[in-house]
């Protein structure tokens, strides 16, 4: 079996303001068309009676014009969800590796994302030198930053 | 004027900070006495850029990034409105304090917003680099210590005495973060 990984979907709140913040804050850039999806195959694929969603492509940094991508959708309906906690079971962070850790922080911040908890050095044993936080961007789903060395 | 946006920027920036205007009138000069701010009444026409002064604030602003501190701007456009140097290495007998080293809003810019908005940025980073409290060594000016009072400021429980040889007369403060 041939298998690729090609996309994390998020599901946001407000999709032009979550693609502007990777783009600002991450450097991830557009992979249009933008999507303004309707239809019985919706429906279908979803499970959802008369969905609707809007949104984007963005692709992520270091991989070129063929890598995977962050898949920013803004549904018409959306369900509440408790904020997120780095420890709740499921898909949990987006990593990314950076060469200043403190200054990919202070960029989170700048366009409107947050701390999570502190950056951190450490040493993984067999691994090496890791400084790295978390963050959360505007819509509270938690980012890592991390640099190796 | 259109909307301001906060990015961090690099060093190649630092010469830009010779197009803020610095101009403004207070109304009072602060000092230290018994271990309180105390006021005196005095107006003083603060001046724009002299070139000594301005090569003096490039080259410390120059040298703080160097030792890691993280550049803030406060941006219309391309054009800078406003900045924010803070650092990111824990100082101090308690190894408690990160500086903010520099903050400034352009004279068109000023009563927006943009200050207050660059301290919460240097306060989340101060915080989220292990430090308990924000140090800062003010220029004495109504303006400046009545700003960071603002911020809820008081005097600090720890003076760093090579930021006391480079601004004699600066009250030296702390934000508990």
């Amino acid at each position: 079996m041939f298998a690729r990984y090609v996309h994390t979907n998020i599901v946001a709140r407000d999709w032009r303001r979550l693609a502007g913040f990777y783009a600002q804050a991450l450097g991830c850039t557009p992979a249009p068309p933008e999507r303004d999806l309707r239809g019985d195959w919706l429906d279908s694929a979803m499970g959802i009676v008369d969905c609707e969603v809007q949104g984007m492509h963005l692709r992520l940094p270091g991989y070129g014009d063929d890598g995977p991508t962050l898949e920013i959708f803004t549904y018409r309906e959306e369900v509440e969800r408790s904020l997120r906690a780095v420890n709740q079971p499921g898909l949990a962070h987006l990593a990314f590796a950076v060469d200043n850790v403190d200054v990919a922080l202070a960029s989170v911040l700048a366009a409107g994302g947050s701390a999570v908890g502190q950056v951190v050095d450490t040493v993984v044993a067999g691994v090496g030198h890791l400084r790295f936080c978390y963050a959360a961007d505007p819509e509270g789903n938690v980012i890592e930053l991390q640099r190796w060395g | 004027m259109g909307e301001i946006a906060y990015r961090v920027l690099d060093a190649t920036w630092v010469p830009r900070i010779a197009a803020l205007d610095r101009r403004e009138t207070v109304t009072a000069e602060y000092a230290v006495r018994d271990g309180a701010i105390v006021a005196g009444e005095r107006v003083i026409e603060v001046p724009q850029w002299s070139g000594e002064w301005l090569d003096f604030t490039l080259s410390f602003v120059q040298r703080e990034l160097d030792d890691g501190a993280i550049f803030f701007g406060a941006m219309d456009g391309e054009d800078l409105a406003g900045l924010a140097v803070v650092g990111t290495r824990l100082r101090g007998s308690q190894q408690d304090y990160v500086q903010l080293s520099f903050l400034m809003v352009s004279q068109p810019y000023r009563r927006q917003g943009l200050a207050t908005r660059l301290m919460e940025l240097s306060k989340a980073v101060a915080r989220e680099h292990g430090a308990g409290y924000l140090y800062i060594s003010a220029t004495p000016l109504s303006s400046a210590v009545g700003f960071y009072q603002s911020q809820g400021a008081c005097l600090a429980r720890e003076i760093d005495p090579g930021l006391v040889a480079m601004g004699p007369k600066d009250i030296h403060m702390e934000i508990r973060l």
